[in-house]
């Protein structure tokens, strides 16, 4: 797979993550570049012993690891910046909208449920969350059932 | 009807599609700029063995050829170990939450020995410098002396001491309020024993 075939795969993946670990702006972008460069540089390290997504999702989210513990205190974004638009091409702004809600709803999660949450939404199955976090599969449950009761709670006072 | 407001949410988190294909270009520049510094770090090192190889080592010039020796072989340490870290960078697989977790206690673990083992050190490599520049004082005359206490030793010596006792435990506590983040963003608000 070439870099090109990767980040364009990849690419909304990542930064999907990426907004799972930092409010939109410069620390978003700084944190894609990052994972981007960090995916990119262990490329020619896959050796096809776990799939190309496990892999790349193991990267992404260390380098959201890396990123939240050198901050003492995240500012995160105001929901309310977003307008409430009602249809034609700021639905699509709503539907934006709604996204930053659920990421942002998202970053208040403790990481240990934030990470599988983040895999499920990927659409990934239990048994590659439980070998990207290297967790069995009922400790994935498990997690998984906190985590989407406490979202929507979140969500609640979200909305 | 009853629906599952994690399938609403997953579809509205795929729907989110942004490209960072534009990002390739700074991984390449980053590359570029990796390789620039290797090869001319192994150019400055081969020019530097290359003028030691040239210089005699007759009586007159013995200085002049230690302290290039000793600034080559500084040189060539510092070029292995970027080698060494670039082959263990480039051999190591990416390592999960859990094991990112552990391999930066175990690092922790590590810096902290070593900046407790440079500051024991210490005393013990001031006794060998005042014991080389008594060395010094005794054979070279006093220009040369004062060229290698106060040009030399001086300067290196408080580089090291800045190193091992300041900046040294800085990074240390650095990276135990890093570790601790990590840990309290792992466990905030939950009890995670009862799942382990």
């Amino acid at each position: 797979m070439t870099d090109e075939e990767l980040l364009k795969q990849y690419g909304p993946a990542l930064a999907r993550v990426a907004a799972s670990y930092a409010p939109p702006g410069s620390l978003r972008d700084d944190l894609q570049q990052e994972m981007a460069i960090a995916v990119l540089g262990a490329l020619p390290r896959w050796r096809g012993e776990s799939s190309m997504l496990t892999y790349v999702y193991r990267i992404a989210h260390r380098c959201g690891m890396a990123m939240i513990s050198t901050l003492d205190d995240v500012e995160d974004v105001d929901v309310d910046a977003y307008p409430h638009p009602a249809s034609g091409p700021e639905a699509l702004l709503s539907q934006q909208q709604r996204y930053e809600q659920l990421a942002y709803a998202i970053r208040q999660l403790p990481l240990s449920l934030r990470q599988p949450m983040t895999l499920r939404l990927e659409g990934l199955s239990y048994e590659e969350i439980g070998q990207i976090l290297e967790l069995s599969v009922n400790v994935v449950g498990v997690r998984l059932h906190r985590a989407t009761t406490t979202l929507k709670t979140l969500m609640k006072q979200e909305g | 009807m009853n629906h599952d407001p994690l399938d609403e949410w997953a579809s509205l988190w795929q729907s989110q599609r942004h490209d960072i294909e534009h990002l390739r270009e700074d991984f390449m520049r980053r590359q570029r700029k990796e390789s620039l510094s290797f090869w001319g770090g192994i150019m400055a090192i081969s020019l530097m063995v290359a003028f030691l190889l040239k210089t005699m080592p007759d009586p007159e010039k013995m200085f002049h050829f230690l302290f290039h020796c000793g600034a080559t072989m500084l040189a060539i340490a510092a070029g292995v170990q970027v080698i060494w870290f670039h082959w263990h960078k480039q051999t190591t697989l990416p390592l999960s939450p859990k094991g990112y977790i552990e391999k930066c206690r175990h690092n922790l673990a590590l810096d902290q020995r070593n900046v407790l083992w440079g500051q024991r050190i210490w005393p013990i490599s001031l006794l060998f410098l005042v014991a080389a520049l008594v060395m010094i004082f005794q054979r070279a005359p006093i220009e040369r002396f004062l060229l290698i206490a106060l040009g030399l030793a001086a300067p290196g010596y408080t580089f090291a001491w800045y190193v091992t006792f300041v900046y040294g435990p800085r990074k240390v506590n650095e990276e135990v309020r890093r570790l601790h983040n990590l840990e309290q963003a792992m466990t905030d608000g939950f009890k995670t024993s009862e799942d382990e």
